[in-house]
């Protein structure tokens, strides 16, 4: 038992399809918060299996592709600068900013590093006091307990030589957004089951019950996303709309409430603007004023930075489930994973890397 | 810090947000820390449902 490979058997798979087509009797649009789950969809071929009248709404839960541009500039800013460290999650380095990407600064003489944990950004700072380290610290609820200890962790061994680019967003106000838009097209929500983790479930409650929708906390294997439909489905045929946890080896209900205590020590709420979708009010958390030596975008003064979207990327219409990566002009053609226009061709949770790397794959059987 | 096992690859992992984890316990690992406990009894619970989901008779149902 690893509790990973038992999560995707194709007999227990077969049963919950077979449980999806029995009780869906009307059409139903479900929407995947997370980057996983979409890998987990699109890898596994889910949306393909299951009945044409369910159908999968791809969300904005990528951090990677949610990045603001104007942060990624923000970044390439730092990142340039003489004595400056900066360190990175490997995906976030292929980013296309304004101009520029990670990779080139690195190319141009700027000292790059990809990190395995913000843990591993404190110890560089220990070992070259002469430089300054900063690291990029991206992503939802779930990657924010990281960020948050490595600021306590530096504060505490009294490193001065070290701050945080933060750039959090939550998923709440993006579930907000989403079923407060006009062109709402969405009947329930698959939530992200390791945010959940983190931040509990009963914030949910209040939106399932505004909105009157079903949101199911999910994981990220296979047999997780089959039982998160289903239990939407179940919901929806039945006329029903509150949170199921469907991820119970995981989430407990009232979260991690060790790491709710440090993040809300450390970080305030913020506006945030989401790349491709706008800014979204009490959307994001930065770091709280008695912290801001340890804020990068203080210390470098960058904050001035901003940006404009390129018009030919449409991965805001993607993130919020209006249109599928295929429907873009640029899918395929001026827009690859080599030559990324927008950020979700680029993140491996992107959903426009994953629809493009399954058209390479069928092509490839094809031959 | 302890030693977690990633299916043949081990990495140090930070155990400040799971003080209960103990030698042989699972954790979901994110960014270098533990987030949460794997609750093995659930995930029994949960493969044992979609089992029975295979028993259940389905009522048949006439096509469109």
């Amino acid at each position: 038992m690893r509790f990973v490979d038992e999560f995707s058997d194709p007999g227990l798979a077969a049963n919950l399809l077979r449980t999806i087509e029995d009780i869906a009797t009307q059409p139903w649009r479900i929407m995947e918060v997370c980057g996983g789950q979409t890998h987990t969809i699109i890898s596994n071929g889910i949306d393909q299996l299951l009945p044409a009248h369910v159908t999968l709404v791809h969300g904005p839960g990528c951090p990677v592709c949610v990045t603001p541009l104007e942060m990624i500039d923000r970044a390439l800013a730092i990142a340039a600068m003489t004595d400056v460290i900066f360190c990175s999650f490997g995906d976030m380095l292929r980013v296309p900013g304004t101009n520029s990407d990670l990779y080139k600064v690195r190319a141009g003489g700027g000292d790059v590093r990809v990190v395995y944990s913000p843990l591993d950004a404190v110890t560089i700072a220990e070992q070259n006091p002469d430089n300054h380290v900063v690291f990029f610290g991206v992503g939802f609820e779930t990657t924010a307990p990281a960020n948050a200890m490595a600021v306590r962790a530096a504060q505490q061994r009294g490193i001065k030589n070290f701050s945080v680019l933060i750039s959090h967003v939550l998923v709440p106000p993006a579930i907000e957004a989403i079923m407060s838009a006009p062109e709402r097209r969405v009947d329930a929500f698959l939530a992200a089951g390791h945010v959940c983790a983190v931040m509990g479930t009963t914030t949910y409650q209040a939106l399932a019950d505004t909105h009157q929708i079903p949101i199911v906390v999910t994981g990220f294997e296979a047999l997780d996303v089959l039982d998160g439909i289903r239990r939407c489905v179940r919901q929806l045929e039945g006329g029903r709309f509150t949170v199921e946890n469907a991820y119970s080896r995981v989430v407990q209900s009232d979260g991690n409430t060790i790491a709710q205590d440090l993040l809300h020590d450390m970080f305030e709420v913020t506006d945030r603007p989401w790349r491709g979708i706008g800014t979204i009010p009490s959307s994001g958390w930065r770091l709280r004023e008695e912290y801001a030596s340890f804020d990068a975008e203080r210390r470098f003064g960058v904050g001035h930075i901003t940006a404009e979207e390129s018009p030919l990327c449409r991965a805001g219409e993607v993130l919020q489930g209006f249109i599928k990566p295929t429907e873009c002009e640029a899918f395929g053609t001026t827009c690859t994973p080599r030559t990324p226009l927008g950020a979700p061709m680029v993140s491996t949770e992107g959903a426009c890397a994953a629809y493009h790397h399954r058209g390479t794959v069928a092509q490839d059987a094809a031959r | 810090m302890g030693l977690v096992d990633f299916g043949g690859a081990t990495r140090r992992i930070c155990l400040v947000y799971t003080p209960d984890a103990a030698l042989g316990d699972y954790v979901i690992v994110h960014a270098g820390f533990a987030i949460s406990m794997l609750d093995q009894d659930a995930a029994a619970e949960s493969l044992a449902l979609f089992e029975e989901l295979g028993f259940v008779e389905l009522p048949t149902r006439s096509q469109p």
